[in-house]
């Protein structure tokens, strides 16, 4: 029992704690933001207009925020397989945290899903809330343009409103595209609709910088709830009465100027900027990797069962057992990258480098009909891009 | 790209957007907002495109994994016969019970979730595809072979017990021991 309960702790027990920490880092994000809302200076006015709809879209936009910067990071291969790689830094049980990459990423997209819905829906009830608390006293705060306007109209009309929407729907095929059914059945459908993400990525940046919550920039100046003389007296009347309630006796400050409203700096650009550039400068690696060091195919073997033996050639390719690498033939599809384990390594005495693949869908198909039936001529086989990463089944490391 | 299932990701499209839907709808008659009755009648839409959609189609090829429990609906489903088989059917009902979903705050987005999925009915329809029924399959039980009532009469053949030993100078490059001896008088 206890050595059971040992080698569980060693195997799994550092992805249950990372997870942990991540949980934590998520609900203190959510508290921090919503307490922020509730009990700040600076946004009493607003919070009097919105009310709970919004503490809970705001702590939702920063938990969602969280997400959409960690959501990427997984995705960066190489990065990740040149961490993996490296003698110096990694031990088995960080590589064993790396090979969970693709599960993190699972994680990080369900939460952007869950909470998309919690802001959305808060957001909904703002909207209803800008229209029916249409604030006179205030005019610098309201996105409404008159009380009672149909809150679809603000929906459309407003820029956060319009993104939004197409952001959900983006999210919405995104989602649906994902599951472990359409996967195996029609891996294209997933992976076009998931590349969706840089469309979903630019509206977002957009959907930040429509400004349409404000907070109140003068809170020493104009402390909320002070008496305004130019104010109405039903507004003086219910500042009066609740400071009343609160502190009774107390001297009711007067105001020195009125209430200066701003528009924040979208945080979302601090948060996603740099996972965003490290992505982009790690696919445009790969791509100028993958393009500047071509790939000769030195023989072609037909095996019994469908099995194609290909045996290729790249300088400075230098791969270990138990890698995989993906292999794209723009003849066959430009866009279609496939993953196959490689069976054989190069070594001192032989340079190349082989994989078995057997033909079971319509890309293998036509690849092995295009390998196969110009093998027999002298010419040159098309030139194929190949990327190398570490499998996350083929080399198990585990602490026994 | 290959032959794609397009209803299949149209499926999973219409079940969560009926589910969407559904949400939308309760949000709407519980805040007995303005317009609660398309509110009303996106609940009882998004339930019946969930019921509808549940049970997954049979894939043309390839193994077809079923939602847990689905084969009662599969059932209910299969008893419409053509309505149900019928993408452009569906595809169109879809279209219909969007529309007024529009016409509500909170059921916006189930309306254009419903929407898309009922564009993408309509691509599979087009191309052709259907719905089938997964029904378990009733194969005969496999019959034994003649062959068990008559076990052989002489073990395998093997080489002979001199080749079979190991030879001990060749110990060093075995790649495994073993268990037993066998050297005939051990």
């Amino acid at each position: 029992m206890s050595v059971a309960l040992k080698s569980w702790r060693a195997n799994e027990g550092p992805k249950h704690l990372i997870m942990m920490f991540w949980i934590a880092v998520n609900v203190f994000l959510f508290w921090r933001t919503f307490m922020l809302y509730f009990s700040g200076a600076q946004y009493y006015y607003l919070h009097k207009m919105l009310g709970l709809g919004l503490c809970i879209s705001r702590a939702s936009a920063s938990v969602l925020n969280f997400n959409c910067s960690l959501v990427l990071l997984p995705m960066c291969r190489s990065l990740l397989t040149f961490l993996r790689g490296s003698q110096r830094v990694m031990g088995r049980c960080v590589r064993r945290l790396l090979d969970k990459s693709k599960t993190f990423h699972v994680a990080c997209g369900v939460t952007i899903c869950v909470f998309s819905v919690v802001h959305v829906s808060a957001h909904l009830v703002n909207m209803v809330s800008f229209s029916v608390r249409y604030s006179e006293d205030f005019p610098a705060l309201n996105v409404a343009q008159y009380r009672g306007q149909d809150p679809r109209i603000l929906i459309i009309s407003t820029v956060p409103g319009v993104t939004g929407v197409l952001l959900v729907l983006v999210l919405f095929l995104m989602f649906t595209a994902s599951s472990y059914c359409i996967r195996v059945s029609s891996y294209e459908i997933f992976w076009y609709t998931h590349n969706l993400f840089i469309v979903f990525y630019i509206i977002l940046m957009l959907h930040v910088a429509g400004g349409a919550l404000k907070y109140q920039s003068n809170v020493e100046a104009h402390p909320p709830g002070c008496t305004h003389n130019n104010l109405s007296s039903w507004t003086n009347h219910k500042a009066a009465r609740e400071k009343g309630a609160e502190f009774s006796g107390a001297p009711q400050t007067v105001c020195q100027e009125e209430a200066h409203f701003q528009p924040h700096f979208p945080q979302t650009w601090l948060w996603v900027s740099a996972p965003l550039c490290l992505y982009c400068a790690e696919w445009l690696y790969r791509f100028i990797r993958s393009s500047t060091a071509p790939v000769t195919i030195v023989s072609v073997v037909s095996h019994p069962c469908d099995v194609v033996e290909l045996r290729m050639l790249m300088s400075g390719f230098k791969p270990r057992p138990g890698q995989y690498i993906l292999l794209n033939c723009p003849s066959v599809s430009s866009f279609e990258n496939h993953p196959f384990t490689l069976t054989t390594c190069p070594t001192g005495k032989n340079e190349t480098f082989g994989v078995h693949l057997r033909v079971l869908g319509d890309w293998t198909l036509r690849f092995s009909q295009l390998l196969l039936q110009k093998s027999n001529s002298s010419e040159i086989l098309p030139m194929m891009q190949q990327r190398r990463y570490p499998t996350c089944g083929g080399t198990i490391d585990q602490i026994i | 790209m290959g032959k794609i299932e397009w209803a299949m990701w149209a499926n999973e499209q219409a079940l969560a957007a009926g589910l969407i839907y559904a949400t939308g709808g309760i949000v709407g008659v519980a805040g007995q907002f303005r317009g609660w009755q398309f509110a009303a009648f996106g609940i009882a839409a998004g339930v019946f495109v969930c019921l509808l959609e549940y049970p997954r189609s049979k894939r043309g090829k390839g193994t077809s994994v079923e939602r847990t429990g689905q084969y009662c609906f599969t059932v209910c489903v299969k008893a419409f016969g053509p309505l149900t088989r019928n993408y452009y059917v569906r595809a169109f009902l879809h279209a219909a019970l969007c529309v007024p979903g529009g016409f509500m705050l909170a059921t916006v987005l189930g309306c254009v979730c419903l929407g898309i999925a009922s564009l993408i009915y309509l691509s599979a329809a087009i191309h052709g595809e259907h719905w089938e029924p997964i029904l378990p399959r009733t194969e005969p039980p496999k019959r034994v072979g003649n062959s068990i009532k008559e076990p052989p009469q002489n073990p395998p053949p093997r080489p002979p017990p001199e080749l079979r030993r190991k030879k001990a100078d060749k110990l060093e490059t075995a790649a495994y021991d073993n268990p037993m001896s066998v050297t005939i008088n051990e």
